[in-house]
């Protein structure tokens, strides 16, 4: 088995770029699933998901304006249905990487966008910030969007 | 608790974010006890548990938080009095300083009625609130976080006491020196 390395997206002997699915951005569950292709057989890596700069700086944007908005807001409820919060939903996958930094920055509650665009809740009943934070992180390593 | 290390930078330290957001702020006296701290939020701050945050949650997917199984979880003001109730708060009226109780005042929004904030009374009388995950202040006046602009939490909907037993917990992370400490009162402030 090999590893795409992000210079050698498409450098690898046997493989072109028509013979795997790199792109788009999903669906979810993608990322470090091997594929077949010419040559061997590959793994995919966070990095081909790396977020575009408008992304990156739409993400960036939305998550002050939703943290400054929602700074005394104790419901989650409430906190989650703010515009920008939404909105930050809406940018799917591709600001999942994102949204791990910025949790563990912020320890702001982006449990809830994480879960909705990952079908995932890696942090169960966890009652702890600390603990969620945990295995949100170790879910992003284990599955590509965080380096280890 | 989880190892993450606990260092938000992104949350506002700024006290004219908090006055801009709670106009009343502005017009009471307040000091500020406590750093920035998201780990728990205002209501677990009311009942000494700086660990986690207490909300009634309908689904772990909103995040993580506890709330008492003996409680029903909903956002409304006798859920929370049930909650309070476990840890031996029962319903008063008045929120008038008392030797030897401790009090809990309930915030509910203005317009959707649902509980919004919870502060502690103090034996000296004056309030401790933590606001959601941001500061803990302490205020001589209710009046102090509440009001119906921006996110004020609104008015205080209801009283629960019960006899204080032991110290208040410290902050967590105490505010730095050197930095405004709010709008401290006089010193010959006496309460009721």
């Amino acid at each position: 088995m090999k590893t795409l390395e992000p210079d050698a997206k498409f450098a690898w002997p046997g493989l072109e770029q028509d013979s795997i699915e790199v792109l788009p951005l999903g669906p979810w569950g993608q990322v470090g699933t091997e594929v077949e292709a010419k040559g061997g057989i590959y793994v995919l890596r966070r990095r081909y998901l790396r977020p575009e700069r408008d992304v990156e700086a739409t993400f960036r944007e939305l998550a002050g304006v939703w943290e400054r908005e929602t700074l005394l807001v104790s419901s989650p409820t409430e906190a989650a249905t703010h515009d920008s919060y939404q909105k930050i939903i809406g940018l799917g996958l591709q600001c999942v990487p994102l949204l791990l930094d910025r949790l563990r920055a912020s320890r702001r509650n982006y449990f809830w966008a994480l879960d909705a665009i990952t079908h995932q809740n890696p942090a169960g009943h966890s009652e702890c910030v600390g603990d969620a934070i945990d295995a949100w992180t170790a879910w992003g390593r284990d599955n590509g969007y965080l380096d280890s | 608790m989880g190892s993450g290390q606990r260092l938000p930078r992104l949350l506002s330290c700024n006290l004219d974010d908090y006055e801009a957001q709670i106009p009343n702020l502005a017009m009471h006296c307040y000091l500020v006890t406590s750093d920035v701290d998201p780990d728990y939020n205002c209501i677990a701050w009311a009942v000494g548990d700086v660990h986690r945050h207490w909300w009634p949650t309908a689904s772990a997917r909103e995040g993580p938080a506890y709330w008492p199984q003996e409680a029903t979880r909903e956002e409304s003001v006798d859920a929370f009095v049930e909650a309070f109730a476990t840890l031996g708060y029962v319903p008063c009226d008045n929120a008038d300083l008392e030797h030897g109780v401790e009090k809990l005042a309930i915030y509910v929004s203005l317009t959707t009625a649902r509980p919004t904030h919870v502060a502690r009374q103090l034996p000296s009388g004056r309030w401790a609130s933590k606001l959601n995950v941001g500061i803990d202040i302490e205020h001589p006046e209710l009046d102090a976080v509440g009001g119906g602009r921006h996110l004020s939490y609104g008015e205080v909907a209801c009283v629960v006491r019960r006899a204080r037993v032991g110290d208040p917990p410290a902050p967590t992370r105490p505010w730095p020196e050197g930095r405004p400490k709010g709008r401290p009162w006089p010193t010959d402030l006496h309460l009721p």
